[in-house]
C-alpha cells in the first residue's frame, strides 16, 4: 500500500488521475476534495473581495509556491507563489520579460522543450508535483491545453486539426465517435456554423480569427481540464478578439482559463483574477529577471491595487 | 540645401524628380553582372548543342537502337549501344535511393530534434560538412575496402559477408559505395528541411499531447518532405554522374557477357558498366576508330537527359508537396 500521494502520482501515469471523457462530471474524489484541491484558509494571501468568491468556494487547481525558473544560469522568474482556481479566469499581465508566459509554460510543462530550462521550487496541480520525476509530462499536456500567441494550425484539414489531440491520446480514431467530438469541440470554441461545410478544407485557408478559435477547439478536443492561454488575442484584429474573450466567458463554466496578455483592458475585461509581474533589472549582470509583484481579485488588482507598482502599470504611466 | 531646392523647386511647380545625370557607375555594374549570367548559361548551351550536334549521326539514325545495344569493339557495329551502361546508372540510382534516404532521413531527424547540443554535435555537424567535400575516389577506395574486397578491420573484424552478399565487383558494390558517397549531403539538405519546420508546428503537437516520436511522425516528416525528397534526388543525379568511384569497385569497360533487361534483378550481383565509365571508354577510343567519337556524344546525351529527368521530378514532386502543404 503506498500514500496517497503516490497513489495519485501513479494513476497521472496511467490512464490519468481524471480518466478522460468525465473526470470534470465526475463527483469529487473524497480523497482529494479536504487536503489538496481546497485552500485552507479562508482568504489566505488575499483580503476578502467583492468581484471573484471567496476562496473557500472555489477549488484550487494550480498551487505554486516559491517557484523559479531558470534558463542556465539565468533566473527568469524568481519566487513566484500564487493559486489557480477552479471555473475561473486567471490573467497574468505586466511588461516584456517579466517572466509571464515563462511561468505559464511551466504549467503543462512546456518549458522541458527548451534544454537548458530548469525549475525549482514548487508546482502543484490538484495536490500533484508537476516536477515530480514520476510526472509524464505528455500526460500533463492531455490535461491541462495550451493556445499560442501565433494561431498555429496543423498545415491539415480542419477535421485533422481538431482530431489531432484525441487521436494521439487514443481516444477515438476515425469515424462517428470521432466526428462527434470534432463537432462538440468545434461548437464550444464557437466556430461550427463558419466552417461545417468545410471541415475537408485546409485549415491554413480560414482567418486569423478562425484559426485561433480552431486552435481552441483543437486544444478542447482532448477534454483538457484547463486552458492555458498564451497572449490569444495578440495576432488578431479587434472583432476576433472581442470573439475570442466572448468565447472564454462560455468556456470558464467547463474550463478553468490561465491567460497572459499585455493588453491590460483585456485583463480587466475577462478575467477573475490578475497577477502582475514586474522587472527586476540584476545590476552586476545586467540580467532581467521576472517577479510576480501583486496577486488579486481583478476588481481589486484595478481599483485599488495593494502594490504602488502595481497601480503604475494600471494606470498606464509605465509598461 | 539640396532639400530647400527640390522645395522651392516643387512649390513652384516645377518636378524636381527627373533625373539630372547619367549614373554611369550604376549602369557598369549591371552589365558586368549580366554578362556574368550570359557567360555561365553560354558555356552550358554550347556544351549541350555542340554534344548533341556530335552524337546527332546515332541518336537520329538509330536512338532505339542505340539505347537498346550494348558495348561493341567497332563503333560502326549494328548492336552498339548503351543499355548495360543504362542498367548499371539505373540500378545505382535506385540503390542509392532506398538505402542513403533512409540513413540520411534518420541521421537528420537525430541531429535536430534528439541528440544534445553540445561541443560533441557540433563536431558531429562539421564532420559531416567536410565529409561531403571528400573527393569521390576516396569513396571509391572505401568502397572497394568495404563492399568488393573480403577485408578485414582492426586485424579481427571480418568484412567478407559483406563483399559475398554485393557479389564483389558488382551493380550493388558501386550502388552502395555512391549512398555512402552522397549520405552526408541527403543529411545535410534533410537536416535544413528538418530545421525549416516552423516551431508552432512543433509546439503545437506537443500541446495537444503528442509524444517526442508522434510530433516527428506527424510533424516534421510530412511538413520537411518536399525538402528532403528534393535533396535525395539531387543527390541520385550527383551519383549517376559519378565515374571515379566506380572505376574502383570494378565497372568494366568491356567483355560484359551479358546485357540485362532493366527489371532483371539477377544482374545485380556481376560485372557492370555504368554510363560515365562507357563514356570514358568511348572518348580513349576515339584514336583508334573516330566513330566512337560520335558515340561517346550520344551517351552523354543519354546521361543528360536521364539526370535532367530526375531533377524534374524533384521540382515536380517538391511543388507538389508544397502546393498540399498549403
Amino acid at each position: 500500500m503506498t500514500t496517497g500521494h503516490d497513489t495519485r502520482l501513479d494513476s497521472f501515469n496511467d490512464t490519468g488521475l481524471y480518466p478522460p471523457n468525465n473526470h470534470r462530471d465526475r463527483p469529487e474524489d473524497p480523497d482529494m476534495t479536504a487536503t489538496d484541491q481546497r485552500t485552507q484558509e479562508p482568504g489566505a494571501d488575499s483580503a476578502p473581495h467583492d468581484g471573484a468568491e471567496p476562496e473557500t468556494e472555489r477549488t484550487v487547481i494550480f498551487d505554486v509556491e516559491d517557484l523559479n525558473v531558470y534558463y542556465g544560469d539565468f533566473r527568469a522568474v524568481r519566487d513566484a507563489s500564487l493559486k489557480v482556481h477552479k471555473n475561473e479566469i486567471t490573467a497574468f499581465i505586466g511588461p516584456s520579460g517579466c517572466g509571464k508566459t515563462t511561468l505559464l509554460r511551466c504549467f503543462n510543462r512546456m518549458n522541458d522543450l527548451i534544454e537548458t530550462a530548469r525549475v525549482t521550487g514548487s508546482l502543484r496541480y490538484h495536490g500533484v508535483d508537476l516536477y515530480h520525476p514520476k510526472v509524464d509530462s505528455v500526460e500533463v499536456r492531455r490535461q491541462i491545453g495550451m493556445v499560442f500567441q501565433k494561431p498555429n494550425p496543423f498545415p491539415k484539414s480542419i477535421w485533422a486539426n481538431v482530431a489531432y489531440g484525441p487521436r494521439v491520446a487514443g481516444l477515438a480514431k476515425k469515424g462517428p465517435a470521432m466526428d462527434d467530438i470534432v463537432e462538440n469541440s468545434l461548437r464550444k470554441a464557437a466556430l461550427w456554423d463558419e466552417v461545417k461545410d468545410r471541415l475537408d478544407d485546409n485549415a491554413l485557408g480560414l482567418s486569423g480569427g478562425q484559426q485561433q478559435r480552431l486552435c481552441i477547439a483543437r486544444a478542447i478536443a482532448t477534454d483538457p481540464d484547463v486552458l492555458l492561454m498564451d497572449e490569444p488575442c495578440s495576432a488578431l484584429d479587434p472583432i476576433a478578439t472581442t470573439r475570442i474573450e466572448e468565447l472564454m466567458q462560455g468556456l470558464k463554466d467547463d474550463y478553468s482559463i490561465v491567460i497572459v496578455t499585455h493588453n491590460m483592458q483585456q485583463a480587466a475585461r475577462v478575467s477573475d483574477r490578475t497577477a502582475f509581474f514586474s522587472v527586476e533589472v540584476n545590476p552586476e549582470s545586467d540580467t532581467r529577471t521576472g517577479i510576480l509583484v501583486e496577486y488579486d481579485s481583478t476588481q481589486k488588482m484595478f481599483s485599488n491595487p495593494a502594490d504602488e507598482r502595481t497601480e503604475n502599470y494600471v494606470t498606464g504611466r509605465f509598461g | 540645401m539640396a532639400l530647400t531646392t527640390i522645395g522651392t523647386a516643387a512649390r513652384q511647380g516645377t518636378t524636381a524628380f527627373t533625373r539630372q545625370r547619367r549614373d554611369f557607375a550604376g549602369g557598369l555594374f549591371k552589365a558586368v553582372i549580366l554578362l556574368s549570367l550570359i557567360v555561365s548559361l553560354a558555356v552550358l548551351a554550347v556544351l549541350i548543342v555542340d554534344t548533341v550536334a556530335d552524337g546527332w549521326a546515332q541518336l537520329s539514325t538509330r536512338a532505339w537502337d542505340f539505347l537498346n545495344g550494348s558495348l561493341r569493339s567497332r563503333s560502326i557495329d549494328d548492336k552498339l549501344g548503351v543499355k548495360q551502361g543504362l542498367y548499371g546508372s539505373l540500378w545505382i540510382g535506385i540503390i542509392v535511393a532506398v538505402t542513403a534516404f533512409p540513413v540520411g532521413v534518420g541521421a537528420a531527424v537525430y541531429l535536430e530534434e534528439y541528440a544534445p547540443k553540445s561541443r560533441w554535435s557540433a563536431i558531429i555537424e562539421l564532420v559531416i560538412r567536410n565529409l561531403a567535400g571528400v573527393p569521390s575516389v576516396v569513396y571509391g577506395l572505401l568502397g572497394l575496402f568495404l563492399f568488393v574486397e573480403r577485408s578485414t578491420i582492426f586485424g579481427f573484424l571480418g568484412l567478407g559477408w559483406l563483399a559475398d552478399a554485393t557479389g564483389g565487383r558488382s551493380v550493388l558494390s558501386a550502388g552502395l559505395t555512391l549512398a555512402v558517397l552522397v549520405l552526408p549531403i541527403v543529411i545535410i539538405t534533410a537536416q535544413e528541411a528538418v530545421r525549416a519546420v516552423p516551431t508552432g508546428l512543433k509546439e503545437g503537437a506537443y500541446g495537444l499531447g503528442a509524444t517526442k516520436s508522434e510530433m516527428v511522425r506527424t510533424q516534421i516528416l510530412p511538413y520537411a518532405a518536399p525538402g528532403i525528397l528534393t535533396g535525395t534526388l539531387l543527390a541520385m543525379s550527383r551519383a549517376i554522374g559519378e565515374a571515379a568511384p566506380l572505376i574502383l569497385v570494378g565497372a568494366i569497360s568491356g567483355g560484359l557477357t551479358r546485357n540485362p533487361a532493366v527489371w532483371d534483378t539477377s544482374g545485380l550481383r556481376e560485372k557492370f558498366t555504368a554510363l560515365p565509365i562507357i563514356i570514358v571508354e568511348w572518348v580513349s577510343e576515339r584514336g583508334r576508330d573516330p566513330g566512337f567519337a560520335t558515340a561517346a556524344a550520344a551517351a552523354i546525351v543519354v546521361l543528360l537527359v536521364l539526370v535532367l529527368l530526375m531533377n524534374m521530378t524533384a521540382i515536380l514532386l517538391r511543388n507538389r508537396f508544397e502546393k498540399k502543404r498549403g
